[in-house]
């Protein structure tokens, strides 16, 4: 039995809130921790965005987080995409993580869609020559090869999240981390947007979607960790009926998008109109 | 310039081919191995922050720090109709306001010189100094100047203002380049030191580690407390005067007690400047002691900032 590809060891991370940016914060950040402790024993008030969590994502699996606004499911993304560092405890992560936490990171108006492409693919964590492989596929997908010498400034906003969803899927990470299903673009490319985030999800070694939708929980997980006030409430396995279930309304939803798709080609080609493809 | 384009055979290397380091699990903090960026096991904890490890990540990542640099440069020069032409023309032009100003103005230049024109004295020093104006300024600013990337992706953080050091050579290559023009214009009287203008190189070095050390430790600072950003431009001003640009350094040694001499050297940018005219103009190089004290304020504030820098990046995320 091969290791956990995560491993989250009793992590917690706690926030100060309302104090005053003092010297003396600051130095305790810089790690004068002592002589604060000194200059003032009371302390500050304390909240918790996480405490004391724990759970493991075993190969090939993947784990939903649920639970309402505020509970820590953000800020758990964020250590286990080593954004912040966890207040207490660890967390052991084997293989190259990718995050779906924002669209276009890195991405500089000024700059083209293609050093766009590079910038934030080598960010991401590939090597130039990897993101050079992967680049046609990206402009296929995101269907911006008309404007791929032009700056992301003078694209719209369709085309920049196009463009940037297509790096992030085209990277396709050992462990993807999903902070929210996202469909982008109108509806032929939320379509393939969403299926192709599918795939990464079952292609990958390991995934850890946040979602508020269940739906999208359901279909893609197979066990759920929910958190209430950054603390672990249950940890619950998908049965395979509530994943078909799942699995099928989502796969009525695409159809209902790809339905509207046709629908208003129809009214298109009724009003004597020319068909542009829906993703120019 | 497209960054696609450069260099795209040697990019194999990088974190690819680093060394593959597995964490061995010792139970005592501190004592973790961790290993390389976008390899195998990664163990996020307090103990992750520690420099050594933050160092070796920056190393493995060359391959984005020259697409930063690469960025930087380009997007410098980007939607200005005479592109890079600007690279040229501002120094050209400044050039030209010293000639004029001072030819009306009279003189500060050395007094063993006096057939030295005190544009090109003024102007020698300017080429350096403009390089570690402009770097510092930007690498304090580098964390808070890509807040938004610092909070949605992880990359070594050391890289930021890293860049922000290398990228205004860029310039510094440029008004090297119409020094260069200025120095053949005035061949007549001005002659430059041969053998100390191939030493050019290590001063400029010299320049490149002021800058970062200091940058570093203003970057840091800057990410959490915002008065850095208002004490800098005063701050820089300072510095500016009390290095040897305006003026020859003689004018320092007449008029102050050696002691106070001594503390001015502790500058380093004093012994650039002073290293760059004597090999552009033939000055009097730095002596020993200027250049040890020099050297010594540069380490130490690499060394210092460095785990300032890495002390402060820590919790950036969480502050900016």
């Amino acid at each position: 039995m091969s290791k956990p590809v995560i491993q989250v060891e009793h992590v917690s991370k706690r926030f100060r809130i309302g104090a005053k940016r003092s010297l003396e914060d600051n130095l305790a950040a810089a790690g004068l921790r002592s002589l604060r402790r000194r200059l003032r024993p009371g302390g500050d008030e304390i909240m918790w965005a996480l405490r004391d969590v724990s759970f493991e994502v075993s190969e090939g699996e993947c784990i939903g987080i649920i639970g309402p606004n505020g509970a820590g499911k953000s800020t758990l993304l964020k250590i286990i995409s080593r954004l912040t560092l966890p207040s207490e405890g660890r967390v052991r992560v084997r293989g190259r993580i990718g995050s779906l936490l924002e669209l276009g990171v890195g991405f500089n108006p000024e700059l083209t869609g293609r050093e766009n492409v590079f910038m934030s693919g080598v960010i991401l964590g590939l090597t130039r020559a990897e993101v050079k492989r992967a680049f046609p596929e990206i402009v296929e997908f995101s269907g911006v090869e008309r404007f791929i010498d032009t700056p992301v400034k003078r694209y719209s906003n369709g085309m920049r999240m196009r463009l940037a969803f297509g790096v992030m899927s085209t990277i396709r990470p050992e462990i993807l981390l999903v902070d929210e299903v996202l469909g982008v673009g109108d509806n032929d490319f939320q379509v393939k947007s969403r299926r192709r985030m599918t795939e990464l999800v079952e292609s990958g070694r390991a995934a850890i979607v946040v979602s508020h939708n269940p739906v999208d929980i359901n279909r893609l997980c197979s066990r759920y960790v929910h958190l209430e006030k950054g603390e672990i409430f249950n940890v619950a396995v998908i049965p395979p009926e509530t994943r078909e279930r799942a699995t099928k309304a989502a796969a009525q939803f695409e159809q209902r998008l790809l339905d509207q798709v046709e629908a208003r080609k129809q009214r298109r080609a009724d009003a004597g109109l020319e068909d542009v493809p829906p993703s120019l | 310039m497209t960054v696609t384009k450069s260099g795209a055979a040697d990019t194999d290397q990088g974190r690819q081919s680093a060394p593959i380091e597995v964490s061995i699990p010792v139970e005592r903090p501190g004592a973790r191995a961790h290993a390389e960026w976008g390899e195998q096991e990664v163990v996020i904890d307090q103990a992750r922050g520690r420099l050594s490890f933050a160092m070796r990540e920056a190393m493995a990542a060359r391959e984005l720090l020259a697409l930063m640099v690469a960025r930087d440069v380009s997007v410098r020069y980007r939607q200005a109709a005479l592109g890079v032409a600007w690279a040229l023309f501002v120094p050209l032009i400044r050039l030209a306001v010293f000639s004029l100003f001072f030819g009306f103005l009279g003189r500060m230049g050395p007094n063993d010189m006096p057939q030295l024109p005190y544009a090109v004295f003024l102007f020698s020093g300017m080429v350096i100094w403009d390089y570690f104006n402009s770097s510092l300024g930007r690498a304090a600013n580098s964390l808070e100047a890509s807040q938004g990337l610092l909070s949605k992706v992880y990359f070594p953080r050391l890289l930021l203002p890293l860049a922000s050091v290398i990228s205004p050579l860029v310039e510094l290559g440029f008004m090297f380049l119409v020094m260069v023009g200025v120095l053949a214009w005035h061949h007549e009287v001005v002659t430059p030191n041969w053998a100390l203008l191939s030493l050019l190189p290590l001063y400029a070095l010299m320049a490149v580690g002021a800058a970062l050390g200091f940058g570093l430790w203003l970057a840091g600072f800057n990410a959490h407390y915002r008065d850095v950003r208002q004490a800098l431009p005063v701050m820089i001003n300072m510095a500016f005067f009390a290095t040897p640009v305006l003026y020859p350094i003689e004018l320092v040694r007449e008029k102050f007690p050696a002691w106070a001499v001594h503390l001015y050297e502790l500058n380093p940018m004093v012994t650039v400047v002073m290293g760059f005219r004597a090999g552009l103009l033939g000055m009097d190089p730095p002596g020993l002691v200027t250049v040890l004290s020099g050297v010594g304020v540069v380490v130490f504030a690499l060394a210092t900032g460095l785990l300032v820098f890495n002390r402060m990046e820590k919790t950036v995320a969480d502050v900016l």
